[in-house]
């Protein structure tokens, strides 16, 4: 495929929930239902759209890296930069790094009922 | 806008008016006034034959009725001076060879004369006689020329007195400044055949006689009360004008005029720059002042003060009701307060579940009174439970926290300083400090480490069964006493309204300067209106149907959401959507699993949207379940705001300040032609289901939803069939296959023109997106056919820029030195570096430089 083709396709990550880290901004957390979409004409290379537990957040990327269910990429300079990763969501990921920053983060025993617990904040947003 | 410094300056406005008239009146080294006060009264009448001399010229009789040009350029050429300057300025009597007299003054200072030429057009539009005068060049000098007024005899004190000509400009006198309307020995009012003119108009608006500066203010008419006082010359001439007849003056003026007629006469005088704005400000803010003061409606319909009693026994009189699943608390407001509280109201809200009545607001800054409390506490001395109030409270630390109205879901949204007296608690947020384990407050997109929507925040309990009566002193005591804001419940003034529109307004356009004058007049038009159930702000009617027309009729706002079922779209057609703090403060705290970094970042008071056209609503590159779209009415509202990427709708000081104005929103869209999702438009509060114009759901949902409602009950929707309102989101596979081919089709055209030269030139990026549609899927061998073709008829220099910048905007650092040192990159095919070998010797690319260039720019340190 050569460099001025332009082929967009939408992938979605394989995990409902992933933990999103970045050194460069804490207002990320949680993301459900991670999609990247592929454009391929240019510095932004991608748009990362996910679902937060309040709102849907859009970033583009101007690169991607997918290895071991993760994802890492680096936000356009236009957008401030800096680099993000999505780690699957579990147990102790929950404890360590997110509970704090719940509402009320419940205690979990299970990761499925953690991710269903995720999945319900979809329900929410109105 | 800082209220108090309206408050400063509008008693400046009457101090000074007092003053500066006394100034004008009394301390004019005018040559006739010196002469005049040598002579003290003596002979007056014999002087005052000299000044109107011109009285007694006959034959000319103008209609005082227009302000169009009365002197065109061969009218001036043969004008012949026939007499000296009456007055202080320069000029004279001139004649025209017919006879015809113009008395010509040349002001010291131009504007003078524009100002004159303005007080005598809006006279005249007002059907007050004055003498009727324009703008002329005399021997290549500015003038104002104004014609005699036939038959025309002096007048004194007592004429104008009992004059009825006189006394029913009285509202108009003051409305323009014009302080010296009766002139100093009353010669600036004479009597013509058919009753008595204003002839010397030059001490109005912002200028005094002599030609001084002079307040005019837009926000009141301090004349109305100064020119009618004994003492002065207007006193004497205007003393028994009653307020009534004030009235019937002000009424009948705006009947007359309106703010499009007075843009019309300043911009015909000539006036410019800041002295055109003043003006003109001044004059539209007097004019909406006497239609504020003295109109139809304002006067006769008083204004109904909410209080705060009425408020707690209506809202106590509404049932807890069940939305769904939710149970979300009534809430009213009440319009109150001048200039402390955000949005001039209070929240009041019936948690009768908990036993009580909550009143919330935020405070626009906090005052001094409250800081030093807060210091009292964190000096130590809070330690003790027993610190007294001037009003009597006690002061303790406490937290503010949500609580579910039916769980036992609960939320420390932050600190507080509580204040408690007689069962009423009044907790002030403390928004730099949530509990013991203060990193928990996220700090991006908020550099200012504090729980941005607890900014300002105050929170009051009330007991439900108290007596609003007392609970309404107890709190007026607290505010007053220990808050420093004694005016919390007063009604709103029309001038702190009218402030608080003006701030308002340059909040939501994103003005940082002074507002023009017809911006100002824009803010005048700012109306309240409830935009979410119990939520008022201010909306600007109409205005959505500037930017349909500007950027496209099928822009909207859009709220996506990632579920969709019957009962959710009835919830949202039937209470709209809630922010977090709007849901969380009327009781409804259900999800713990929810993030709180929104409330820290302080989109948490908004609900959030983007910006979308019919085309990327249908497409939707993304699976959210629904999109609720809004009608463009709702981009009349002045309480949102925008950014052009994902900020979490933070309200943090720096990124607040690169926030976009609507226009500048809309207009980057566009010109990303809705490909570019990542906007973000941040709706205070909460959008009523009325902003509501249609949910779209996922194709595949679609009938089983649709089954749904109708079983639920909702067939309808203010009259519309169901499936008016809720749609499929997305085009079907058909619709997808057709549009699709059209696009193919246009495109292929658009090359086949490009080649054979019926196009004549497209940028290098139009090209990459034509040759994508290539029925022989050969694009960069269509990119270089139409290159040739452009190139043949001489477009080279221009293409070669246009290639460079999409080189340079669209590959990578890596790709560009992959280019220049002619390194393999997995991301050049080969058929890549055939092109760019094309490019090299065709259009003589270097990338070398191209690559130095950027190297040397770089600042972001990737190098």
């Amino acid at each position: 495929m050569g460099i001025f083709k332009k082929d967009h396709s939408i992938e979605k990550l394989p995990k409902p929930v992933y933990y999103v880290e970045s050194s460069d901004d804490t207002s990320v957390l949680v993301g459900i239902d991670v999609t990247i979409n592929y454009l391929n004409n240019g510095k932004q290379r991608a748009v990362i759209k996910w679902f937060d537990t309040v709102k849907e957040r859009i970033m583009s990327a101007s690169e991607i890296k997918i290895q071991d269910n993760c994802l890492v990429f680096r936000r356009t300079e236009e957008e401030g930069g800096g680099v993000y990763s999505f780690m699957p969501m579990n147990l102790d990921i929950y404890n360590n790094k997110i509970k704090q920053y719940l509402i009320a983060g419940s205690n979990y025993d299970n990761e499925e009922e953690l991710i269903s617990a995720f999945l319900s904040t979809t329900k929410e947003g109105v | 806008m800082n209220p108090n410094l309206y408050l400063s300056a509008s008693g400046n406005v009457g101090n000074n008016a007092w003053d500066n008239m006394g100034d004008v009146e009394f301390h004019s080294d005018h040559d006739s006034a010196e002469k005049l006060k040598k002579d003290k009264f003596s002979g007056i009448k014999k002087f005052l034959g000299n000044i109107f001399h011109f009285s007694v010229i006959k034959d000319v009789s103008r209609k005082i009725d227009s302000f169009q040009p009365v002197e065109n350029e061969d009218n001036v050429a043969n004008l012949k001076k026939v007499s000296d300057r009456l007055g202080s300025n320069e000029g004279g009597w001139y004649e025209r060879p017919n006879g015809e007299r113009l008395y010509v003054k040349f002001y010291e200072n131009p504007s003078q004369g524009k100002v004159e030429f303005i007080a005598n057009a809006i006279y005249a539009k007002l059907g007050i006689k004055a003498v009727r005068s324009e703008i002329i060049n005399l021997d290549n000098r500015e003038a104002i020329a104004s014609p005699e007024i036939p038959g025309a005899i002096p007048t004194d004190r007592y004429s104008q007195n009992v004059s009825r000509d006189v006394q029913e400009g009285f509202v108009a006198d003051a409305f323009l400044a014009n302080w010296d309307v009766a002139g100093l020995v009353y010669d600036n009012i004479v009597q013509g055949k058919d009753g008595f003119y204003r002839v010397d108009n030059g001490g109005s608006l912002i200028f005094r006689a002599r030609g001084g500066d002079k307040d005019f203010s837009p926000d009141s008419i301090p004349e109305l009360t100064t020119m009618r006082q004994p003492g002065r010359q207007s006193g004497e001439v205007f003393a028994n004008i009653t307020d009534e007849e004030i009235k019937r003056q002000a009424r009948e003026l705006i009947s007359k005029i309106n703010a499009e007629d007075i843009k019309t006469i300043v911009d015909a005088s000539g006036l410019e720059g800041e002295e055109r704005d003043r003006v003109l400000t001044g004059l539209l803010g007097r004019l909406n002042y006497l239609t504020t003061t003295y109109g139809e409606s304002k006067t006769d319909e008083r204004r109904t003060r909410q209080d705060l009693k009425d408020a707690i026994r209506r809202v106590s009189e509404q049932e807890v009701e069940p939305v769904g699943e939710r149970i979300i608390c009534p809430k009213t407001e009440i319009v109150c307060d001048h200039d402390h509280i955000e949005g001039q109201k209070i929240d009041v809200i019936n948690k009768k579940k908990q036993g009580t009545i909550e009143l919330s607001f935020k405070l626009r800054t906090q005052t001094k009174t409250i800081n030093d409390m807060i210091r009292l506490l964190e000096n130590g001395e809070g330690e003790q439970f027993n610190i007294t109030t001037p009003s009597g409270a006690l002061l303790r630390r406490e937290k503010i926290t949500y609580e579910d109205s039916s769980l036992d879901n609960k939320f420390d949204l932050c600190d507080a300083v509580l204040f408690e007296k007689e069962g009423i608690k009044v907790f002030i947020a403390d928004s730099t400090s949530r509990g013991e384990t203060a990193n928990t407050i996220s700090f991006q997109s908020n550099s200012s480490h504090v729980v941005r929507t607890a900014i300002g925040l105050i929170k009051i309990e009330i007991a439900a069964d108290a007596d609003p009566q007392s609970v309404e002193q107890t709190l007026e005591d607290i505010f007053e006493l220990d808050l420093g804001i004694p005016d919390a419940f007063e009604d709103v003034s029309e001038e702190a309204e009218r402030e608080y529109k003006k701030a308002r307004y340059k909040w939501q356009y994103a003005i940082s300067g002074e507002l023009t004058p017809e911006q100002a007049e824009r803010a005048e038009m700012l109306e309240r209106a409830e935009v979410f159930p119990g939520y008022s702000t201010f909306v600007e009617k109409g205005k959505h149907k500037e930017y349909l027309k500007k950027y496209g009729e099928d822009i909207r706002a859009a709220h996506e959401l990632y579920y969709a079922d019957a009962k959710m779209i009835i919830m949202i057609l039937t209470q709209g959507l809630m922010s977090t703090t709007e849901r969380f403060s009327r009781g409804f705290v259900r999800n713990g699993m929810s993030s709180k970094l929104d409330l820290d970042s302080g989109g948490g008071d908004n609900v959030f949207t983007r910006i979308t056209n019919e085309k990327s609503r249908r497409e939707g590159q993304f699976d959210s379940d629904m999109m609720v779209v809004f009608k463009p009415e709702l981009f009349d509202r002045t309480d949102w705001f925008s950014y052009e990427e994902d900020n979490y709708g933070s309200t943090d000081e720096e990124l607040f300040s690169k926030r976009l104005s609507p226009d500048a929103l809309f207009a980057k869209i566009l010109e990303y032609n809705f490909t570019d999702h990542k906007n973000e438009q941040m709706f205070r509060t909460g959008i009523g289901p009325n902003y509501i114009e249609s949910i779209m759901i996922d194709p595949e949902k679609y009938d089983a939803t649709i089954s749904e409602l109708k079983s639920l009950g909702f067939e309808e929707i203010d009259g519309k069939p169901i499936e008016e309102i809720v749609i499929p989101r997305k085009l079907s596979e058909e619709e997808k296959r057709a549009q699709f081919e059209l696009e193919q089709q246009e495109k292929q055209s658009k090359i086949k023109a490009l080649i054979n030269g019926e196009e004549s030139y497209a940028s290098f990026e139009e090209l990459v997106d034509l040759a994508n549609a290539a029925e022989d899927g050969n694009i960069n061998g269509s990119i270089m056919m139409m290159m040739d073709s452009l190139i043949a008829r001489g477009k080279k220099e221009q293409l070669k820029k246009d290639t460079m910048d999409y080189f340079i905007e669209n590959f990578t650092i890596d790709e560009l030195k992959a280019l220049a040192s002619h390194e393999k990159i997995s991301t050049f095919t080969d058929d890549d570096w055939q092109f760019f070998e094309y490019c090299k010797d065709v259009l003589g690319l270097d990338y070398v430089a191209m690559f130095q260039n950027l190297k040397e720019e770089a600042t972001d340190g990737y190098f």
